[in-house]
């Protein structure tokens, strides 16, 4: 430590004149270099005392390199201060040459001057529309926004790093228009992720994950959050054209940090956060339990022809399950709460810790982190350990080499009880018997104890190797430089489990290995060449792939004794092998030409061809170009629109495809243990065909238009994007139904077409910016629709495109589309009730009007995709404190956004024992207005009820205090806050069931989502 | 000069840098294709076995509810336990467009004729010695036939599929075989093939 201060000494006395003239056009204005702050510390103790100095100077603007009226100029931690006035001049008095000078103006960047002995200090500030000059990551290399002519925004994580999630997906949930993320109820699950709308039937789903520039399949737990330095989504075909084959679905490009040039930063933050469900369900408690039996029995337990008065003849105690009664035939006296005994409340622990720096020959990042999360549902645990190096030399300089590195162990062990079953039971029954042992089939029935599940032994390990070793060449043509990359993911999963209980009790132990290696080769070619104020760059790709996955498990049933667990399989009696394994191959070149004029007008071209070992053998290449254009409007000489401060439109048109999965084309023949001939026979395996082949099989193709308009307005004070873009999936992948007389239900081809249009709007606005109190704000608004124009044709010659209604697919509909029957209410007792129905039972709109209720009632209710997303964002800063909240929403109006949410009753042996959960509106004769049917026999027909999934929810909230002054000078700290935050604070939906977003509604077998608060520091060394 | 000399090492490490054109070639490593599923005895004995396991699995031990439609499919049945997985009510549980007992039967047996096909069709390109070749079409037209006439014994009229299906074929016109077509499979050649290979 004092090592450093001596040096920090010699230093700042010796260059004392450097020092100042760097902070002097030190550009951006998180002026915190250690330097500075340090000089000033040391001067001040040494108590110089000096007459007032008089200051004076000009203030401009960076750009435009006119005078700024109205900039305030102020004394840092003292009173004075001075405004400038019409030329942009100002005058002020200082007490000595260590004070510093703050210049600060809505809109510009502050900037921070040490007086020194220096009496006329011109100032240039920089206006703060940083973000046009920050570059984002577009495919295979970096670009300034704005020479960006794609649609390529970067995600805000910023705001969310505090919150108390583990997965960096959780960090982009509504965060960026058209990017997609769903929700999660388990500890450390991923959300889904999907980018604008379907543009797939059966094809693969899933957006394309470039991580440090290596293709990325595994889990995102596997990536520590708080080593992502930026996420840069790629949302339109022109963007994404790059990636071919596999981009249809969009890319998400991941870039993890790197040592920043000077002080070393050693960087600690820890964060407790609990969580709890956002929802209060559980299943019933005894009394309900009991009137649920009785309303079963509503024919008996009430008198005729209404049914609404008691029968007081009616004996309850004889319809309940004999398990729940005593050797008397008296009911138990319990009323235990299952749900409570198999769930807690859950926790999230993190800790962090990084060590970066560099020089400009070095750079370096060294970070670890230790994360547990368990679960509201006991043993549902998600402990995750991650260690990364990332190191990058300037080994000549021509040559610069570097290493990504990281590794990520994740334990899950422990089983968690079957939650649908924790539902399922009846609050009569308690878990143990008399003895204090687990009853193995608390029913009586083949239901197990959910509790047995603790005991089961598990060992559940994930372990993510990643290494990507990199080097770029100068070559010796000017602006030739050559990059060679090759990148390795490693994955190891063991999942070994014991337990006693398992193959019907008489105990079961497994060992399962997965292996999976790939490694991505890339070399890339880039041309740089500036002609007078025309630049051009030229990038030449040539890459391979090679994945290969293989997978073992051992399990043997049948142990007297599970002592020695699944480290010993030989001591079941019966014991079994399975392998299998898989390898695909992947080779592509890419060409790329971006031209620029004075970054006024922009033009970029692509070419890729992608080849896949997966696709059919008369399709393995597909070539996929694309082309966009941008027009930067406020640079031009005519543009005088003075509100405007940036005006930008841009338009791309691509290809993009959906890869075949590997092996699709092929017809499979599936063996398997057929036959016995004969007492004492021996088994026979058999082989069956079952799946076509399709050497014409191609990949999906989706051609996309994207147009974007960029603008910055009133000073900065407002700025975003609004996007339109139309794309059109033809060649879809699709099991399409063929008659089963084929001996086959189904075939893997390609049909019809689907088309996605939709709007995305982006705004950012500095609401107040006064001295001390900042408030900004960020609107996220997407919108999509979905359109099936093409399937198989017009078979039937009728003119018309034909219909798949068995697969639920309809031209002209969204692929989400609900095709069903209508429900209008409930037939209540007393009513005419058609044949086959019952009073309980849904009523269904006859919609032909023909007097029969059959397939040819049904009709289009709307979809189940949602009508617009939104999102906003408030941050709040005053003094050291910020504050932010973010709302995320999900809306569908009427039509959309629909999901089946039907609870539904009959007399039946499991629905007499079974509990279900509390609260429940069903319809019964004394409750006529109940909305879910319970009857006494099924109907011919069990349509769903189509409930809406709207919602807003209060998604994030952070309150963090920063501390500064004393405190950190004195602890030699660079960066010391503290903060509590919460999330899914509130969910306001009309919904019934566990939660909207999840779409799980009033079933045993869903999951709470979790509320969380959490508090935590971060701290800078 | 360090330069140029790394610079040519890596062009011309570059130039000769190239994939082979098998690198894209595909080969399921953990499953058997029509393509080397269908040469030698062993192969068509499995396909044979798979022939019986499937006739096992439609009349016996498919679960604890199809099997016993021989039994309990008939017009007076009464369930203790009502649903249209098990005959109640009888309009919804026979309906065409019900997805238990009527689908279940049918793609079932329709699977058997399908494999058939398949055995049959596959037969002339395989390595069999002759007497192989007569056994195995002899076997698989047995349980062709024999699934033909439990479907029509279960629907009446069905269609009558006699060739193995290579490509996907989605819009077939499906028609009812009237009897005497139906009799004749179950009759004709295919009985004197039987016949001659039990005496």
């Amino acid at each position: 430590m004092k090592y450093r201060i001596l040096l920090k000494g010699i230093v700042t006395i010796t260059f004392l004149q450097v020092a100042i003239l760097t902070t002097a056009t030190t550009a951006n204005a998180n002026n915190k270099s250690g330097v500075t702050t340090v000089l000033n510390k040391k001067l001040w103790f040494a108590g110089i005392s000096q007459a007032d100095i008089s200051i004076t100077g000009k203030v401009i603007d960076e750009k435009t390199k006119s005078p700024i009226p109205g900039v305030s100029v102020k004394v840092k931690n003292g009173t004075t201060t001075a405004v400038t006035d019409e030329n942009g001049l100002y005058k002020i008095s200082v007490p000595n040459e260590q004070t510093v000078l703050l210049f600060s103006y809505i809109g510009y960047d502050v900037e921070e001057v040490t007086v020194g002995n220096l009496k006329n200090i011109n100032v240039v500030l920089k206006s703060s529309q940083a973000n046009l000059d920050e570059v984002v990551v577009v495919g295979y290399g970096t670009q300034k926004k704005a020479d960006v002519t794609g649609s390529v925004v970067r995600a805000n994580l910023d705001d969310f790093r505090n919150a108390p999630t583990t997965n960096v997906a959780n960090l982009l949930q509504g965060t960026v228009p058209g990017l997609n993320v769903g929700q999660v109820n388990r500890a450390g699950a991923t959300p889904g992720i999907s980018i604008r709308g379907q543009n797939t039937l059966g094809g693969n789903q899933n957006v394309l994950i470039i991580l440090d520039g290596v293709q990325y399949n595994g889990s995102l737990t596997s990536i520590n959050p708080d080593d992502i330095a930026s996420i840069d989504v790629l949302k339109d075909a022109s963007a994404t054209a790059v990636y071919g084959a596999q981009a249809a679905n969009g890319v998400i490009l991941i870039t993890s940090r790197k040592g920043a040039i000077g002080r070393t930063r050693i960087s600690f933050s820890s964060q407790y956060a609990t969580q709890k469900p956002n929802i209060d369900l559980k299943p019933m408690t005894r009394d309900e339990y009991l009137d649920h039996i009785k309303y079963l029995y509503y024919d008996q337990a009430f008198l005729a022809p209404d049914f609404t008065q008691p029968n007081p003849a009616f004996d309850l105690v004889s319809k309940v399950d004999a398990s729940m009664k005593d050797a008397q035939g008296n009911l138990l006296p319990n009323d235990f709460s299952w749900y409570d005994e198999a769930t807690k409340t859950g926790a999230i622990v993190d800790n962090q810790l990084s060590v970066s720096g560099g020089t400009d020959k070095i750079n370096y990042l060294l970070s670890g982190s230790l994360t547990r999360n368990s679960g509201f549902i006991k043993n549902d645990v998600f402990k995750r350990k991650t260690i990364r190096a990332n190191i990058e030399t300037k080994a000549t300089d021509w040559l610069t080499i570097g290493l990504q590195s990281f590794g990520t162990f994740v334990n899950e062990d422990g089983v968690e009880p079957n939650f649908v079953d924790i539902n399922l039971i009846s609050p009569l029954i308690l878990p143990w018997d008399n003895n204090g042992n687990l009853k193995i089939n608390p029913f009586n029935t083949n239901v197990t104890n959910p509790l047995l599940n603790y005991q089961a032994d598990d060992y559940d390990r994930h372990n993510y190797f990643f290494a990507n070793v990199y080097g770029n060449v100068q070559l010796p043509v000017k602006g030739l430089s050559y990059k060679i990359s090759f990148g390795n993911n490693y994955r190891l999963d063991f999942k070994n489990i014991s337990n006693m209980y398992d193959a019907n009790l008489t105990g079961q132990a497994s060992k399962e290995t997965t292996t999976y290696y790939d490694y991505t080769f890339d070399n890339l070619l880039t041309y740089n060449k500036v002609i007078g104020k025309h630049s051009f760059t030229g990038t030449l790709l040539y890459g391979a792939i090679e994945r290969d996955n293989s997978y073992t498990r051992a399990y043997a049933t049948g142990f007297s004794r599970l002592t020695l667990g699944y480290d010993n399989l030989q001591q079941g009696t019966n014991r079994f092998a399975i392998s299998n394994a898989w390898k695909e191959t992947l080779n592509y070149q890419m060409f790329r030409l971006n031209y620029n004029y004075e970054s006024k007008y922009l033009f970029t071209g692509t070419l890729r061809r992608d080849g896949f070992s997966g696709f059919a053998e008369n399709n393995k290449y597909g070539i996929f170009p694309s082309i966009s254009a941008g027009w930067d409007i406020s640079k031009e000489s005519f543009f005088k629109v003075n509100w405007v401060d940036n005006l930008k439109l841009r338009v791309g048109y691509g290809i993009a495809g959906n890869q075949t999965t590997r092996y699709s084309s092929l017809a499979n023949v599936g063996v398997s243990a057929a036959y016995v001939f004969g007492d004492g026979g021996s088994t026979q395996f058999g082989q069956q065909v079952n799946s076509l082949s399709n050497p014409d099989l191609r990949w999906e193709r989706t051609t996309g238009a994207n147009m974007g308009l960029e603008f910055t307005l009133f000073k900065n004070r407002l700025s975003g994007v609004i996007e339109y873009y139309d794309t059109k999936t033809t060649d879809l992948l699709y099991s399409v139904n063929i008659p089963v007389v084929t001996g086959f239900s189904n075939i893997l081809t390609n049909i019809g077409q689907l088309n996605n249009k939709g709007i995305e709007l982006s705004l950012n606005s500095k609401n107040i910016n006064s001295g001390e109190f900042k408030w900004t704000s960020a609107l996220n608004f997407a919108r999509n629709v979905n359109k099936v124009v093409k399937l198989l044709g017009d078979l039937n010659g009728d003119g018309v495109e034909d219909d798949l209604p068995q697969s639920g697919l309809f031209v002209g509909q969204p692929t989400a589309v609900i095709y069903d029957y209508q429900v209008n209410g409930i037939w209540q007792v007393g009513d005419q009730i058609p044949t086959g129905y019952s009073p309980g039972t849904y009523r269904i709109v006859d919609q032909n009007g023909d007097g029969t209720i059959n397939a040819s009632d049904r009709i289009v209710l709307g979809s189940s995709a949602p009508a617009y997303r939104i999102s906003l964002l408030n941050n709040f800063q005053y003094k050291n404190f910020t504050l932010s909240i973010f709302l995320n929403s999900v809306q569908g109006g009427d039509k959309s956004y629909l999901a089946g949410n039907t609870p539904r009753l009959i007399r039946d042996d499991n629905s007499i024992r079974n509990n279900y959960l509390s609260g429940i509106d069903f319809w019964s004769p004394d409750h006529p207005d109940g909305k879910y049917p319970r009857s006494i026999v099924s109907a011919t027909l069990n349509p769903p009820l189509f409930q809406n999934r709207s919602f807003v929810r209060l998604q994030d909230v952070s309150l963090s205090y920063k501390f500064s002054g004393k405190l950190i000078e004195r602890m030699k700290l660079q960066n010391l806050n503290v903060f509590v935050s919460g999330r899914n604070l509130a969910t306001w939906t009309k919904w019934d069931g566990w939660d909207p977003e999840t779409n799980q509604g009033l079933t045993n077998d869903g999951r709470p989502v979790f509320k969380g608060y959490s508090v935590g520091l971060n701290v800078t060394f | 000069m360090k330069k140029i000399t790394f610079s040519i090492i890596a062009a011309t490490t570059i130039l000769f840098f190239s994939c082979k054109k098998s690198f894209l070639d595909e080969k399921p490593l953990d499953f058997l294709s029509t393509t080397n599923a269908y040469i030698t005895v062993k192969d068509f004995d499995a396909a044979v076995n798979n022939l019986y396991s499937r006739v096992r699995s439609e009349f016996y031990n498919s679960g604890e509810q199809r099997p016993f439609d021989y039994v309990f499919g008939c017009d007076l049945v009464f369930d203790g336990q009502p649903a249209t997985t098990r005959h109640t009510n009888m309009v919804a549980a026979y309906s065409p467009l019900s997805t238990e007992i009527p689908l279940i039967h049918w793609t079932s047996l329709y699977k058997i004729i399908a494999e058939s096909n398949t055995i049959i069709g596959r037969i002339p390109a395989s390595e069999l010695a002759p007497a192989d070749r007569t056994l195995m079409e002899a076997r698989a037209k047995f349980f062709r036939g024999m699934a033909f006439r439990t479907l029509a014994y279960l629907y009446g009229g069905v269609p009558l599929n006699t060739t193995e299906v290579v490509t996907p074929k989605r819009s077939i016109l499906i028609t009812r075989a009237p009897i005497s077509a139906r009799r004749k499979l179950a009759d004709g050649p295919d009985r004197n093939w039987l016949k001659s290979i039990t005496k």
